[in-house]
């Protein structure tokens, strides 16, 4: 490696072969190097009559808005692009955790400069922090693959792993059309919104686009009153109900009989979660024996109606 | 399908396991598969994680080694549900079959089919465990961890257990298959407390979920070889799974069961319907992509695995319970498999005070208990 300075117009910023993170340099690192220059110098390489980046894109992209000239830079006489992509790989992970995607195209390029499977599961995974399966490097490269569109906006939202595995079940069309119903979701949600699609397109044997033409959805999609949040709950609800819609069925019906007692607002009466049980749960809050009294008394009231027993059917009973 | 026994591509032996009369017989019975020997098991496992489906190409090889644990212990069963008190033999881990549902693909850490060859130290703790149960009678059997007989033709370990188990009347030792690896039992005198056990189910459910094992039609027509020989025999439809045609097939296999095993020659017979750990559910998709059994009405069980709906189960059981009422003359004791005591009233009639209930209702010698379905 020699130590040189360099102009940074001289540098080819559009070969991007060896960059792993994406984005602009951040305003504390531009600050930075306006304040005590390039500490750290880059590392760049020659290829084709070129000068490329290998380790430094950020710092180079901060120069450049900081016009500073000439900058203090490594040159490497590595020929091979796969030894020299590992630099920016140790580097990255030696000062920071990469991000998900930066992972995805790390790996991607390891395995594109020919890099043997078996090498990136047994030592790059690890170095990523990632499980050393052959299983997570599928789902990496999987990723490596969404484009920086739909990437940036799945990292803006810090989009778990889980999540990202379930979004690489759908194809690239898919994806977009999934995008706005899934960005306001929280991480859970997320999650339940695209398990649900994607059994439902299994279970129904249907596309995606043919679920969200469906009536109730169009009509969440398209009712402007809605906010964004508002939408896809709206959406995740309604899938909800056509996946289990058994279950959707019992759970109507008991919330009928309930609002048939009438039951007063402190009282609480539950199924046993999923009707898995045949008991109840019952629950009321007082603060004196007068008070425990009164509601063991509006309870026995309670029970004296006839619609009180129809708690206890099931949408079973009436087949 | 696994009509030819089965037969590992490559062996791996633990260094330590090499002495065990048992790895010899083994090596010696297969002459012509490659051997490695190793000497760091986990370094194996990591191996295998480097293929893509590490359950396919442990199913293509053989690992002898010692168990390390307890051979002998309840049955985990599954918290809140009603369970039966058996008592499991880890004996072999994994088997060659490769069922979409099975629980092992998640359960297992280790992906080979293998073989534990401190056989001494098993009847050791058998003999151990079975001293402090004079006077009770149970059920006990392998079959939890792999196939009972998918490598009988390899270890032989069934002549040995049933030998083993002729000694301790009280104990009623089940071997639990899909295969038609029968050939050890013919050869030795059934004892009366031995049942081979078959799990069955939907010709179409065999076809597309188990892979690799056997026609329903041919394990019902060794169950028969064997009864006729004069062993009891039990049944396992675990697990129902929903399809389109299911009340349909499922009748024929109860009806195909019931007219070429004889009704006094059944055991019991029991009903568990699909239900898996959630993080299983991620296996069986990456595994098998074709596979619809994940696409029913599931909510998660109050043990937190993902089950059928309970009116989806009901409906399962009660059709079934209804087959082999009718066609068992009301004479095969049924039970249910982690099931809760109310689906046993409503399907079976029959609400069992506690787990000892049932364990005394299944391991009676008679074995018979009249319903009032």
């Amino acid at each position: 490696m020699k130590f040189t300075t360099i102009d940074p117009a001289d540098i080819d910023l559009l070969d991007e072969r060896f960059r792993i993170s994406y984005g602009e340099p951040s305003d504390e690192l531009v600050a930075s190097i306006n304040a005590a220059g390039l500490i750290n110098p880059p590392v760049v390489t020659h290829r084709d009559g070129r000068t490329v980046v290998v380790c430094g894109w950020k710092r180079i992209l901060a120069i450049q808005k900081l016009a500073k000239s000439p900058i203090p830079i490594f040159v490497s006489s590595e020929q091979s692009d796969l030894e020299l992509f590992k630099h920016p790989v140790y580097e990255n992970v030696s000062f920071r955790e990469m991000k998900v995607f930066e992972k995805a195209v790390a790996l991607r390029k390891l395995q594109d400069f020919g890099e043997a499977d078996e090498e990136l599961i047994r030592r790059f995974l690890p170095l990523l922090k990632i499980p050393a399966t052959r299983r997570y490097l599928e789902i990496f490269l999987g990723l490596s693959e969404i484009g920086p569109d739909l990437r940036e906006a799945l990292e803006s939202k810090g989009t778990v792993l889980p999540v990202l595995e379930l979004f690489l079940k759908f194809s690239q069309d898919e994806r977009a059309d999934l995008l706005p119903i899934l960005q306001p979701l929280g991480q859970n949600k997320q999650k339940e919104l695209l398990t649900l699609l994607y059994e439902l397109t299994r279970k129904d044997k249907i596309s995606l686009q043919t679920i969200l033409m469906f009536a109730p959805y169009q009509a969440t999609l398209q009712n402007d009153k809605l906010s964004p949040l508002q939408k896809a709950d709206g959406i995740l609800n309604k899938l909800r109900e056509q996946r289990s819609p058994e279950f959707t069925r019992w759970t109507q019906s008991f919330q009928a009989a309930l609002e048939a007692i009438n039951l007063d607002k402190g009282i609480i009466i539950n199924p046993i979660p999923f009707f898995e049980g045949d008991e109840m749960n019952l629950s009321f809050v007082f603060k004196n024996r007068e008070e425990f009294l009164q509601k063991i008394s509006e309870l026995a009231k309670l029970a004296a109606k006839p619609e009180f027993s129809d708690l206890f059917r099931s949408p079973s009973d009436d087949e | 399908m696994m009509n030819k026994p089965w037969s590992p591509e490559r062996i791996y032996i633990e260094q330590e396991s090499l002495d065990y009369s048992l790895s010899q017989k083994i090596l010696n019975r297969l002459k012509d598969v490659p051997v490695e020997i190793v000497s760091d098991l986990a370094a194996l496992y990591q191996r295998f994680s480097m293929f893509s489906d590490p359950l396919k190409e442990g199913k293509k090889c053989l690992l002898i080694c010692r168990g390390r644990g307890d051979f002998v212990k309840p049955c985990p069963c599954t918290p809140v549900y009603l369970g039966c008190r058996y008592t499991v033999i880890n004996l072999d881990l994994n088997c060659p079959l490769d069922c979409s549902y099975c629980i092992l693909q998640q359960y297992l850490t280790n992906p080979l089919v293998t073989v534990h060859v401190n056989t001494e130290d098993l009847w050791r703790e058998l003999e151990a465990f079975l001293q402090k149960q004079k006077g009770r009678m149970f059920r006990i059997g392998t079959g939890e961890l792999g196939d009972s007989l998918a490598l009988d033709h390899i270890t032989g370990r069934s002549r040995e257990l049933i030998s083993f188990f002729r000694k301790y009347p009280n104990a009623i030792f089940e071997l639990k298959t899909k295969t038609l690896h029968i050939s050890h039992l013919l050869e030795i005198k059934p004892p009366d407390n031995v049942v081979i056990a078959w799990s069955l189910n939907a010709g179409t459910i065999a076809r597309s979920e188990e892979k690799s094992a056997p026609p329903v039609h041919e394990r019902i027509e060794a169950a028969y070889k064997v009864a006729l020989v004069g062993y009891r025999v039990a049944f396992h439809f675990d697990p129902l799974i929903y399809f389109s045609g299911w009340e349909k097939e499922y009748s024929e296999v109860v009806e195909k069961l019931l007219s070429r095993i004889p009704v006094d020659k059944i055991a019991w017979i029991s009903l568990g319907s699909l239900r898996f750990p959630p993080s299983l559910k991620e296996i069986i998709a990456r595994r098998f992509p074709e596979s619809n059994i994940l696409y029913q009405e599931f909510i998660r069980g109050l043990d937190g695995k993902i089950r059928y709906f309970k009116p989806l189960r009901i409906r399962l059981y009660t059709h079934l319970v209804k087959a082999l009422l009718d066609g068992g003359k009301r004479k095969i004791p049924l039970y249910l498999c982690m099931e809760s005591k109310d689906i046993w009233r409503d399907v079976l009639k029959k609400e069992p005070e506690d787990e000892g209930e049932v364990e005394k209702y299944l391991s009676s010698s008679s074995g018979c208990c009249q319903y009032t379905i």
